[in-house]
């Protein structure tokens, strides 16, 4: 049995936030498909898109959490895992076809490698924000790329006749039209009807819950791995990272590269079995940035780290007096936050003199140097 | 000459890119972040216009540059309505905020989010254009190969006088030195007893106005739908990063070159007959397709090699 009362103890005030939300939106769709009013098909379709979610926001854990890497190009990665898989099997791609949509996984996840060198290698460097406008744009440039080559894509047509993943296989392959169809009369209610393509759509789901679940187990064990430690490491400070003789920018790429993978294998998704440009259309930062920030990014399955119940214990770390609230002396590490809330405490003590405070400020603003360029006088 | 054409269109597109990279570079400066609202707020300023514009329809009034005189009261309407959905943003969502820049940059794209979402709520997703009649480039230039209509000198006139404005804005008068203090050391300023709250709302002002103008003139050189800010966004981010975050006078010199290079791009594939020095067969083979692709890729390498952008200052 597992210990309710203390798991959510041990949450932060916006894990508990995350979680009640969580629970409620699980209760209301469970009420939907008890009382008749969700088709139970439907139903596993929303579960299955939140399965994909949950696969994009894994990826963007572990470059956002793991790495302090700001990736806005996750819809790229969609794309190109989608269009990586559908472009090998699909009956009406321009390239080939009747490839086993195993192959299309193999392609898929080879070409998210090959972008996010594409991507990874120039940009990573840069410092967060920068980073985030510099990935979007390369983003941009792969949609138009896929919209305008149409020998390659088809552009803006999309490709289908994209085979189930399971459509070669022995057994699964006719598993939803050997199901027998079945009518439950439900508690609440009304009489549902289960024939194949909620079978079908049985199998997108159990898919998906696989690769979420593998996902998550492989990257927690790599979370707590030496690579992962040296990569949190450097999320907190880069130079003391540097000093320790790790090669910071290798260890960023690497995580950019993993966690684009993750978001890539997203591919068998597209529940009706087309892929469409407009699909991943819907852009930066869209919902595939959203629930990485809401789960509060930084980690997978490690629970209230040091740093913040640290921060909390410090009185007046999270506001010193004099310290901007909208930002201004710009935290050159993002979710270093911590840290550097740490580093301003021994500058200036709470409650000390604004003046002096305002100094450390200057001091901090000089030495950051690149990109604080300002109006030019006159 | 085609070359006089293309840089003719360039021209009228930098005007436009020029009028959206101030504001952005402006609030970059000040609020320190990259606001991805910026975008929509040029749509919520071109939507403005066209409601000023169908409202006022029944008015005559002289033309000027083939536009009536009409229209000119709706571009500042779209000003001020931009202006004002900036400054409300500031005060009821980014100024309440206390997340540093990154948590500042998410929350303005799911501002620029909810702006579009209502402009696609009241207006529908379709889009639409000025009730102005479209008229012929004017007949003089188009010997030289430069086809632009009277539209496009206004475009082009209104963004020089708006922009010899803010110049003068900030060169000659209090308020503007006190940006510009403000710019280069909110603290600093502080002290010396600037009222910083007030110049932040001048600031969000000044660059959500120009923006809502960028956004109305956006709408008269192609069409107007809900999406026209953000798509192009990127572009003058490019224009912003290329010019020098924060310098109002790189994002000017940053917009007109981007803007060029958008609009030239025919010229890539021909390139060795217009340069001296190098054989005539040399080309980059880059459809027009790409023209926002290049923008984007000399936008990433100007970070990679000169963060602080051709006009800012040097490390």
């Amino acid at each position: 049995m597992v210990d309710v009362a203390g798991v959510v103890d041990d949450m932060t005030t916006a894990e508990r936030g995350v979680t009640a939300v969580v629970v409620v939106a699980i209760v209301v769709l469970l009420l939907g498909l008890f009382s008749g009013r969700l088709a139970p098909t439907y139903f596993l379709f929303l579960v299955g898109l939140a399965g994909m979610y949950a696969l994009l926001s894994l990826g963007l854990n572990s470059q956002w959490g793991f790495g302090g890497l700001i990736n806005f190009s996750v819809a790229a990665f969609f794309g190109i895992g989608a269009y990586g898989a559908a472009l090998v099997t699909a009956s009406n791609s321009p390239v080939s076809d009747g490839f086993s949509p195993v192959y299309g996984l193999a392609v898929a996840l080879g070409l998210a490698t090959v972008l996010a060198l594409f991507i990874g290698l120039p940009t990573l460097r840069l410092r967060a924000d920068y980073l985030a406008i510099a990935s979007l744009g390369l983003a941009e440039v792969v949609r138009r790329v896929i919209l305008n080559e149409r020998h390659l894509t088809n552009g803006s047509l999309g490709v289908r006749g994209v085979p189930g993943f399971f459509a070669d296989w022995p057994v699964l392959s006719t598993f939803p039209e050997a199901m027998p169809g079945l009518r439950i009369d439900v508690p609440l209610g009304a009489t549902v009807e289960l024939g194949a393509p909620f079978y079908r759509m049985l199998l997108n789901v159990l898919l998906v819950t696989v690769f979420a679940a593998g996902s998550y187990l492989l990257l927690s064990r790599v979370h707590r791995s030496p690579w992962g430690r040296a990569l949190r490491t450097i999320r907190s400070d880069e130079d003391l990272a540097r000093a320790l003789g790790k090669n910071t920018f290798r260890f960023k790429l690497q995580a950019f590269v993993l966690g684009s993978l993750v978001m890539a294998r997203r591919q068998r998704l597209q529940p009706r079995g087309a892929v469409r440009r407009g699909r991943h259309r819907r852009g930066p930062g869209g919902p595939a940035v959203r629930p990485g920030v809401a789960g509060r990014y930084s980690r997978v399955g490690e629970r209230g780290p040091r740093k913040r119940r640290l921060r909390r214990a410090i009185p007046g770390v999270r506001r010193l007096p004099n310290e901007n609230p909208r930002g201004h002396g710009r935290r050159r590490r993002p979710s270093g936050a911590g840290w550097s809330a740490h580093r301003r405490v021994d500058a200036a003590p709470p409650g000390g003199d604004p003046a002096a405070a305002a100094g450390t400020h200057l001091v901090e603003r000089r030495r950051r140097g690149a990109g604080t360029a300002r109006y030019r006088r006159p | 000459m085609a070359v006089l054409g293309l840089l003719a269109d360039g021209l009228v597109f930098s005007s436009i890119i020029v009028l959206g990279s101030i504001g952005l570079s402006l609030v970059y400066g000040i609020a320190d972040f990259a606001n991805f609202a910026h975008g929509d707020t040029m749509t919520v300023g071109a939507y403005a216009a066209l409601v000023t514009f169908g409202g006022l329809s029944g008015v005559g009034g002289s033309s000027l540059l083939g536009l009536p005189a009409v229209f000119f009261v709706a571009l500042a309407a779209g000003f001020v309505v931009a202006a004002l959905v900036a400054v409300v943003t500031e005060k009821l969502v980014y100024q309440p905020l206390d997340i540093g820049a990154i948590g500042l940059l998410i929350t303005s794209i799911g501002v620029a989010f909810i702006y579009r979402g209502l402009v696609q709520i009241v207006f529908t997703a379709e889009s639409t254009r000025y009730d102005v009649r479209s008229i012929r480039p004017i007949e003089a230039l188009v010997p030289y190969g430069v086809r632009v209509t009277s539209h496009d000198v206004a475009i082009v006139i209104t963004s020089v006088v708006l922009v010899g404005s803010l110049h003068a804005l900030l060169q000659y008068t209090d308020l503007g030195r006190k940006m510009r203090a403000m710019a280069d050391n909110p603290e600093l300023a502080r002290i010396s007893g600037i009222r910083t709250d007030r110049i932040r709302l001048v600031t969000w002002t000044v660059g959500g106005g120009l923006a809502g103008v960028g956004g109305t003139f956006l709408g008269l050189f192609n069409r107007l739908s809900p999406r026209m800010g953000f798509n192009l966004l990127l572009l003058v981010f490019a224009a912003v990063i290329l010019g020098g975050i924060g310098s109002v006078y790189g994002a000017m010199l940053g917009g007109l070159l981007i803007g060029v290079v958008h609009e030239s791009m025919p010229l890539l594939s021909g390139l060795g007959g217009l340069l001296p020095l190098v054989p005539d067969t040399l080309g980059i083979p880059v459809g027009i397709e790409y023209a926002e692709a290049v923008a984007f890729v000399i936008m990433v390498a100007v970070l990679l090699v000169r963060p602080t952008g051709i006009a800012g200052e040097g490390t």
